[in-house]
Parts: C-alpha cells; sequence; structure tokens
C-alpha cells in the first residue's frame, strides 16, 4: 500500500515538474548526460583525433606522433573516440565495464551518436570487439556489443555479430605494447556463416590504447573482404 | 561468478563455484556444465515437482530472517534426478534465449584432472581457514571485495573460493544471489531495496540494484557471501552482576556529572535488566552522550560482545573514534568509512558510517546509533535496513540524539522503545537559546547589518556561518571575505574535496569565519565557536537543524557559553519550535538540579 502510495506520488509529481537530471561523471544538475564543464575536460570536442589510433590530439594534424613513425595500427581506415580516458570518465567507463552498469551506456546515446555521425563515414554494418567465451560467460555482457547495438539501434545500420575471439588471451591492460601485438596474434576469426564480406563497417569497442585489438580485428574483417573498417572507442588517450 | 551443480556418488547435489573444491573437500565427484550464475541455477532446482527442499542438517546454523534464506547445500535425490536436471537446464537456457552455447552435461571432477588450478594444501591449512573465519565473520560480502579478503590472507581467488567452500560446507556460511524475489518483484540482499536497473545480459533479464550503489554496485549475476557470527553467548558470557558500571573500572577521560551518572545508570538498567531490544537516550546537544555509553560498551567489550557504534555522517564517525580510543585503549578499534581504504581486519569495537554497516549481517550484540535523526540516515529504509541487519538476532540498539524524530518518539509513546533522558551539559551551563536578528540579506545595507553581528560574535571566538544551499556556501563565502578582509574566511560543503582539510583548519583556529552548509551541523565540537544561521527561515531548515546548529556553542568545558544567532527575513515556525525546544531542555535541567552555571 505504501509502494502504491509512493508510486502515485512520483507519477503525479512528474506532471508537474520536470525530473532533475545529472551530470553522470560530476554528479552537478545537467539537462545533458555530461554536462558542459565535463565535454570540455573529458570529451575535447574540438582536438582532432588520430586517424590510425584515435588518439585526441593537441593540434592540428590526423596522426599522433607514434603512428607517424609507423608504430600505430596500419588496417584501420580511421578511428574516432569519444573522450580522454582519464578521472570520471575512465571511472565511468569501469563502472560500466567491470562493475556491472552497462545500462549507463543507453544514458549516454545522445553523446556518442552525434560525435560518431560527425567523425566517421557512413558505413554499412555496425560489428562489435567480440569477447571469448569464457570471459563472456564469467561478466555476463560484452560492453562493445551493448554499445554497439545502441549505435545500431539510434541510427537504423544493421548490425552483426561476424567476429569470433577464439583464443582466450591476457588482459590487454596487463602488457606492454609489444606483448599486446603478440598477445593478440589469431585471436579473432569471422564466424563461418559469414564470407566474402564486401562492406564498409563501424568496428566498435570501449577503450583503444595501442589500437592492437582494433587493428587485429580489422585484419581479419579486410582479409575477408571488408572494404573499409573505421573504428569508434568510448576512450583513448591524449597525446600532450 | 558461475556456479555449478556438484554431485556426490549417493545421489547428493550441492552448489559450488569451484568443482574441483568440491572433490577435495566433501568427495563430490561430478557436475554439471557449464556453470551458470547462481540465481538461474536456485530457480532451476526449485522449479521440478519432484524435488524435494530438504537441507542437510546442520549443526549450530544460525536461524535465518525471511530475507536471507540458506541454499539448500544438499538436497537429496534420486539419480533420474540427475538427467532431469540437466534436461530442465537445457530448456531454461532456451527458453530464456540465454547466449550459452554450451552442450549440458555431467562431468567427473578428478583429482588428476582438476578443472582449476591451486594449491590444496591451502585448504588443508587449518591456520589459514581460522584466520579466513576471523576475518570474514559476521560479514557479508560481495564479489567486488573478495580481492581484499585474497590480498590480506595472501591467496589465489580460486583458493580463497575454495576456503569459502570449505565454511559453506561446515554450515557456517552461506552462498546468497544478490537479489531474492518476492512475487513479483525482487529484493536486494544487501540492502533490501527493490529499487534496481533492469538490463539485459547473456543469461536474460538482468538487475543492478541501484540503491547500494555507493559501496560497489551489484547486480543479479552476482553473489553474496555470508559467513555467520560465531556465537559467544555462553562460552564467555560474565554474570551481569559482575560488569555493573563502575568507573573505577577504567579512567574515563571525563568525569561523569550527577545527569551523566544518572542517565549511564538508567541506560544499564534498560539494557542489561530489562533487556530492552531499543532504548532512545535523548540528550542535550553537547550533553556528552557519546561518553554516558561508555559503561555499557565496556561491559559489553568484556564479554567478549561485538559493539559497534554508527553515524550517518563521516565527519561524526572520525570525530568519536579518537575519543572511543582514547577510553578504549586496550581494543584496536576500527573505523570504516567511505574516506578509509577498506580492510578486513576483525575488531571488537567498529566505529562505521551507516552505508559501511550494509557489509554486516548479524554481527553485533550492541550497536550505537548516533544522530538518529540526520541525513543520510533520518528516512532512509536501506539505512535502517542495514542497521537491523547487521545486529544479532538477540542484540540491542542504543539511539541517541538531541532532536529526535516524530517516529521514533511515537514508538517510545507506544512502548516499542525505551527512553532515557539527559538535558543538561556535562559543564553544567544551559544550552545557549538562539537569538533572533531580522535581516532579510540583500543589498549593501543589509551586509553592513550582518557585519555588525559578525564582530560582536568574533570578539568570543571563531563564527560557523550555516547557509542552507551550496550556492548560498560560494556567494556568502565572497560576501564575507570582502567584509572581513582582515579575517580568514573560508567555506565548504559536502562534495567540496578540500572539506576535511578546511575542517581540520577551522578546528585548529586557523580559520575566523566559516561558511557551511549542514555538514558541520552535528556532532561537531569546536572550542568557543559562535554560531550565525543565515536565512533562518529558510524551507530547508526545520526544528531539528535549527536546534543542532544552534547547539555548536557553549560545548566545552573552558568555554561553556556562546552565543547563536538566527538571521531571518520572515519568522517561521520551525524558528519558534527550535527556541521552544531548547527552553525546555533547559528547564528539565534545572528542575532535575544539574545546572549550575
Amino acid at each position: 500500500m505504501v509502494d502504491l502510495f509512493s508510486k502515485l506520488k512520483e507519477n503525479a509529481a512528474l506532471l508537474w515538474y520536470e525530473k532533475t537530471a545529472y551530470c553522470l561523471l560530476c554528479g552537478n544538475v545537467s539537462a545533458e548526460p555530461v554536462c558542459l564543464i565535463c565535454q570540455q575536460t573529458y570529451f575535447f570536442p574540438d582536438l582532432p583525433r588520430c586517424d590510425s589510433c584515435g588518439k585526441i590530439l593537441a593540434e592540428t594534424k590526423t596522426r599522433c606522433r607514434n603512428c607517424e613513425t609507423g608504430k600505430g595500427p596500419k588496417r584501420l581506415d580511421k578511428v574516432t573516440c569519444l573522450g580522454h580516458y582519464k578521472g570520471a570518465w575512465k571511472e565511468l567507463v569501469q563502472q560500466i565495464k567491470y562493475k556491472g552498469q552497462p545500462y549507463l551506456l543507453a544514458s549516454l546515446a545522445e553523446m556518442i551518436i552525434p560525435w560518431v555521425i560527425r567523425s566517421l563515414p557512413p558505413p554499412d554494418l555496425v560489428i562489435p570487439v567480440p569477447m571469448h567465451r569464457d570471459r563472456l560467460a564469467q561478466r555476463g555482457f560484452n560492453q562493445a556489443e551493448v554499445l554497439a547495438s545502441i549505435i545500431s539501434r539510434q541510427l537504423v545500420i544493421p548490425y552483426q555479430d561476424l567476429l569470433d575471439r577464439i583464443k582466450d588471451t591476457i588482459p590487454q591492460t596487463t602488457l606492454g605494447r609489444r606483448q599486446r601485438l603478440r598477445n593478440l596474434r589469431d585471436a579473432f576469426s569471422v564466424k563461418p556463416d559469414y564470407s566474402d564480406l564486401r562492406e564498409i563497417v563501424w568496428l566498435i569497442d570501449d577503450v583503444v590504447t595501442t589500437g592492437s585489438t582494433l587493428e587485429e580485428c580489422a585484419g581479419v574483417l579486410k582479409k575477408n573482404g571488408v572494404k573499409k573498417v573505421y573504428a569508434f572507442c568510448l576512450g583513448a588517450g591524449k597525446e600532450e | 561468478m558461475l556456479f555449478y551443480i556438484l554431485a556426490k556418488d549417493n545421489e547428493e547435489f550441492c552448489f559450488s563455484p569451484l568443482p574441483s573444491a568440491g572433490l577435495i573437500l566433501g568427495g563430490w565427484t561430478r557436475y554439471l556444465s557449464p556453470g551458470l550464475p547462481l540465481e538461474k541455477l536456485l530457480a532451476i532446482t526449485a522449479e521440478l515437482p519432484d524435488k524435494k527442499p530438504t537441507v542437510q542438517p546442520v549443526s549450530a546454523q544460525p536461524a535465518t530472517p525471511p530475507f536471507s534464506p540458506v541454499l539448500p547445500s544438499a538436497p537429496v535425490i534420486n539419480r533420474d534426478f540427475e538427467n532431469k536436471l540437466a534436461q530442465k537446464l537445457t530448456k531454461r537456457m532456451k527458453k530464456e534465449n540465454m547466449g550459452v552455447r554450451e552442450k549440458v552435461w555431467w562431468q567427473n571432477i578428478s583429482r588428476e584432472a582438476l578443472p582449476e588450478a591451486f594449491n590444496i594444501e591451502v585448504l588443508q591449512n587449518e591456520t589459514i581457514y581460522q584466520e579466513f573465519l576471523r576475518m570474514a565473520e559476521g560479514r557479508q560480502l560481495a564479489e567486488n571485495e573478495f580481492w581484499i579478503v585474497e590480498k590480506e590472507l595472501g591467496v589465489s581467488t580460486k583458493e580463497l573460493l575454495g576456503l569459502m567452500q570449505k565454511a559453506v560446507q561446515s554450515g557456517n556460511a552461506a552462498w546468497l544471489p544478490i537479489f531474492e524475489q518476492v512475487r513479483s518483484r525482487y529484493f536486494c540482499r544487501r540492502c533490501g531495496s527493490s529499487h534496481y536497473e533492469e538490463w539485459p545480459s547473456l543469461y536474460g533479464d538482468t538487475y543492478t540494484c541501484l540503491d547500494c550503489r555507493e559501496i560497489g554496485p551489484l547486480n543479479s549475476l552476482q553473489i553474496l557471501f555470508r559467513l555467520h557470527s560465531v556465537d559467544v553467548v555462553g562460552q564467555t558470557q560474565m554474570d551481569t552482576d559482575k560488569c555493573e558500571p563502575d568507573q573505577t573500572v577504567r579512567n574515563y577521560s571525563l568525569e561523569f556529572t550527577f545527569a551523566q551518572e544518572k542517565a549511564a545508570g538508567e541506560l544499564w538498567q534498560q539494557v542489561h535488566r530489562q533487556k530492552a531490544k531499543e532504548t532512545l537516550l535523548w540528550a542535550a546537544c553537547g550533553a556528552g552522550k557519546t561518553e554516558v555509553c561508555f559503561p555499557l560498551i565496556d561491559s559489553f567489550l568484556r564479554q567478549n560482545k561485538k559493539v559497534l557504534f554508527a553515524a550517518p555522517r563521516q565527519d561524526v564517525v572520525h570525530d568519536v573514534q579518537p575519543r572511543l580510543q582514547k577510553n578504549f585503549s586496550e581494543y584496536n578499534i576500527k573505523i570504516l568509512s567511505g574516506a578509509l581504504p577498506q580492510d578486513m581486519e576483525p575488531s571488537k569495537l567498529t566505529v562505521a558510517t551507516t552505508h559501511q554497516v550494509l557489509r554486516f549481517y548479524q554481527a553485533f550484540h550492541l550497536i550505537i546509533l548516533d544522530e538518529t535523526d540526520a541525513y543520510p540516515y533520518e528516512g532512509s529504509s536501506v539505512l535502517e535496513y542495514g542497521i537491523r541487519q547487521a545486529l544479532r538476532p538477540d542484540g540491542q540498539i542504543i539511539c541517541l540524539t538531541a532532536t529526535p524524530s516524530a517516529e521514533i518518539l511515537s514508538r517510545v509513546k507506544s512502548r516499542e522503545c525505551t527512553i532515557v533522558r539527559l538535558p543538561a551539559r556535562h559543564h553544567g551551563f544551559p544550552v545557549p537559546v538562539p537569538e533572533w536578528q531580522k535581516n532579510r540579506l540583500t543589498g549593501d545595507r543589509s551586509v553592513v547589518k550582518l557585519k555588525k553581528i559578525l564582530l560582536e560574535l568574533i570578539t568570543d571566538g571563531p563564527i560557523l556561518v550555516f547557509v542552507p544551499t551550496v550556492a548560498l556556501v560560494k556567494e556568502w563565502t565572497g560576501v564575507l571575505k570582502t567584509a572581513f578582509g582582515d579575517l580568514c574566511v573560508e567555506g565548504s560543503w559536502s562534495s567540496d574535496a578540500a572539506r576535511r582539510k578546511k575542517t581540520v583548519l577551522f578546528r585548529q583556529g586557523d580559520i575566523d569565519i566559516f561558511v557551511c552548509t549542514s555538514i558541520l551541523e552535528r556532532g561537531i565540537t569546536i572550542k568557543g565557536v559562535q554560531v550565525a544561521v543565515l536565512f533562518a527561515d529558510h524551507a530547508l531548515y526545520d526544528a531539528r537543524a535549527l536546534v543542532q546548529m544552534a547547539g555548536r556553542t557553549g560545548r566545552s568545558a573552558e568555554c561553556p557559553v556562546g552565543r547563536a544567532v538566527f538571521i531571518y527575513a520572515k519568522q517561521t515556525r520551525a524558528m519558534i519550535e527550535a527556541n521552544r525546544w531548547i527552553q525546555d531542555q533547559n528547564r528539565l535541567a534545572e528542575e532535575w538540579g544539574c545546572l549550575n552555571g
């Protein structure tokens, strides 16, 4: 009875008042899921991204120092990230990924969609970076799948889960650059039902650091006929 | 975390996250693959029509309240049931459209090919096991806290799971899914809330609790590990007469006044003689109510019982812990608050914020709940649930407040809660009755008027200026900085990163005027402090908040008098009530003959 009353009260309040929304990063009152101050602090909407690895660049150029010297990914046609993977933005991504709160991604859709449309050419398919089945079984969800499905649904672009992670690799976060590349060798494959792909795709992941995961996936996709691979991530590093 | 159904050759079954530990611990020889979240496995076994809800009898298993069912650790069933179970699992996985593609089948667990590698010696080492029991006793550990135990015990995740399984099989502990379904609703076992976010996972509909997220979010794919308290009653219980409140037993940091001694004695009577389940200690602000509880705490500790001192706010917890440590120096007093890293060191006397109490289950014999009417505890069913859950079934609660809520007073009226009064401050001076100053606080003239009042107050000591909102803290800190160029003026609010640092500076006397929201409204004693409440007629201020703010003055014996000024535009009911409340307390103190100031 008390519950029913409180629900009625809550719904009645909605008729008269607008629900106060708060910034997901700083907790201050904000009309958008991320307030303008946090957008400036973490998203740097005016700064370019490195085309090869998605890193946020401090000046107007197309490649970061690493990628200019040929150390970065080479098979990706363009990569973009929404924000700088640090501070409150990093904490939020980790809450989503490690603390079982993938539903938070839905609230971020209105930040993600305009950015991804602005940054990448239109695709035929949206593909998530897959997770190994053992890790998926433990976590219960793949944050990249949730993100890709949100993008696909909002933009009405077909979603296809066509990659498989056939090797249970050591988490990339625990490894250095060279080890990361070695760790992912032959880790991905295209599922048997899909072959002779001729599409342009958006490859979706949560975080990009060196770009090795995206690079490995892009290699497998291109080997199977995909024309262009563009990638989107929530977080990446920033070149100072 | 994924769980498996384990089977013995004699057709016994149980649930475990680690099939290999089952083989080592109890001769479980088969397990049903694939693993699923415990919640799903329980739903599958509960659905079987011929399932016998028999639970292996376990000794010393405490009675479980409706919210904490112990898992059926070993229902006895026949072989056919094994096949039915496998069929049911397959059907359920299809019906719920689970993304698990593995074949359902019974696999053998053999010593030679253990599915998980870990050091068997850890499981067999009694010293490590006892240390683990000591650490986790009375706790409910969520999956995201296991790493702390692993670190402190120096074991791996799988070794810890093995130790946990050992405790479950001995009947001292239970694995529990985070959510419990009651009819069509789901309740979080840690905080009792049914406020959750639903999302689709690999295993179908999944829920994340929204009310206890602050201490680490939990979802329905995860589990809670509860280790019941070892019952100390009977082993070390002393005769009540042998632990009468006797100040000669230990040297407290203060001499009890007549009023305090009377209150301590009454409290003793209620708890030890009347066995009152809940007692309200209604004391005047600055009456020394925490200290009045010392003899009671001492008696419980001497009986080897566990005591919790809980308060809704971090500031209060950090203020009380040193006072307790000073008086109970032989105990290592554990402090738990969001400001400190978590550890598992057990303690007989724990001081914690009410949020941290959610980590305990039937752990304490005595809970002293300070500032019961303060935010965020007041009106929070989750925090109240946490306190009740942390109390042992035979435990007792003492609620301390200077401003009891209508709800607790009605429980006193209906005799569900007993009451003890402490109307006088320890130094014998009355609580200063607030003065009222009309000032709209708009325009330059009002600032001049305010400055005049503050200049009067500053001659007696530093000033605590209360304002109702964070925006007003920022605005009035600026205004007062301009008005008092030669004085140090600072402001702080709950989410201010420098809050603790500024509070310490104010305590040390390095800040002259400290503007703040209700953060310093309670539980803080600062020598010689004077109080000004700006916008005292604000809707946010009820009578209790005003009494608390005014009660910051004249608390210490060195400066027993002080002034509290309410700056207002329009007189409110809360202001009248606050003054009346303070005057009533002072009158009662006078009647008791406790005033000498």
